[in-house]
């Protein structure tokens, strides 16, 4: 099973993309969804909420998915350990 | 499954909180059982019964304690991360000699034992940090 | 111990500005009293917990490489401390106030893929 990184400060996503391994899934939370709006290599997940509270919802890169509170619980139950970097 | 979350930041100083409950509310909407909540290093700070929240904002704390009414889990507070910040219940105001007890009586004053025993026991370990 | 989780210290921030480094020690000592598998990696600014020479005392607190110092005692071996973040510092494990295992960036990701669980700081 596959790690689950939450990002919830900016600084901290250059950490988390140099370790997370290939197959792990990075979400975006808080503060963090601002990288959302600025071009990624990697695929990337934002919390909806922290996007939309902040202006960013037109702004978000193709490549990161906007995800819910339920896909974010849903995430938890298929990923093993859960990480988080701030 | 069963869920155990950490909290890490104090309100208006760190989403965290804010975050972690509306997490914790999906979990339980979604039929998952939160077996605890352990509020931490500044997360201490969450349970103060003393603090009183503008009317145009929502309190963390209010929210918590509804979603606890709803669904019964354990909302526990590092006694050490507590007693350092100010952060009292009754047993340890008295204890310690203070002048008043701050902490909500909702939150059992545990602790570190807590923290570990909640990921033994739970199938997911999640921390919203500060 | 049988049923014993593997779980994973993340430790990302430096000493004494604030406590979390204290408090997150605090829980890694509980966690081996409690005979779970108890991993440590010190990355980034956490590195610098593990500097030698530390004095808390100046700052009317506790020295955190003592406390570093005391995790093998509770049977917590498996210290970790991240390659690329000790050269940025321009830090060797000669500078370093235990002996840990360096692993680099690339073998991390793996590293808390085994884990049940990680605790953040």
């Amino acid at each position: 099973m596959a790690t689950l990184h939450i990002v919830n400060k900016s600084p901290a996503l250059a950490s988390c993309l140099q370790t997370a391994a290939l197959e792990d899934t990075i979400l975006l939370i808080e503060d963090a969804v601002y990288q959302a709006s600025v071009p990624t290599e990697r695929k990337l997940l934002a919390l909806t909420d922290d996007v939309d509270a902040r202006g960013l919802k037109a702004r978000v890169r193709r490549n990161v998915s906007v995800v819910d509170y339920d896909e974010f619980v849903n995430l938890v139950t298929t990923h093993q350990p859960i990480v988080s970097w701030r | 499954m069963k869920l155990s979350i950490a909290v890490h930041g104090a309100p208006y100083s760190s989403q965290s909180s804010s975050t972690a409950v509306k997490f914790a509310a999906a979990a339980l909407v979604a039929g998952h059982e939160i077996y605890r909540v352990f509020f931490y290093h500044d997360g201490a700070r969450t349970p103060d019964s003393l603090a009183v929240t503008p009317q145009d904002e929502k309190s963390v704390l209010d929210r918590w304690l509804a979603l606890k009414q709803i669904h019964d889990f354990e909302l526990t507070v590092c006694i050490g991360a507590a007693l350092k910040r100010g952060m009292l219940n009754a047993e340890e105001s008295q204890r310690y000699d203070k002048a008043a007890a701050n902490v909500s009586a909702e939150f059992e004053v545990v602790g570190l034992g807590q923290l570990i025993d909640a990921i033994m026991i739970s199938d997911r370990f999640v921390t919203f940090a500060a | 111990m049988n049923g014993a989780k593997k779980i994973l210290f993340l430790l990302r921030q430096p000493p004494y500005a604030t406590s979390h480094a204290l408090e997150a020690l605090e829980a890694a000592l509980v966690a081996g009293v409690f005979e779970q598998e108890v991993s440590v990696l010190f990355k980034d600014a956490g590195v610098w917990q593990l500097l030698s020479d530390q004095s808390g005392d100046v700052l009317a607190t506790r020295t955190i490489g003592k406390i570093v110092t005391a995790l093998p005692e509770y049977d917590i071996d498996s210290l970790y401390v991240c390659a690329e973040s000790l050269a940025e510092r321009h830090l060797t494990v000669q500078d370093l106030v235990l002996p840990v295992t360096v692993v680099s960036v690339a073998a991390q990701g793996d590293l808390i893929n085994a884990m049940n669980a990680v605790v953040n700081d």
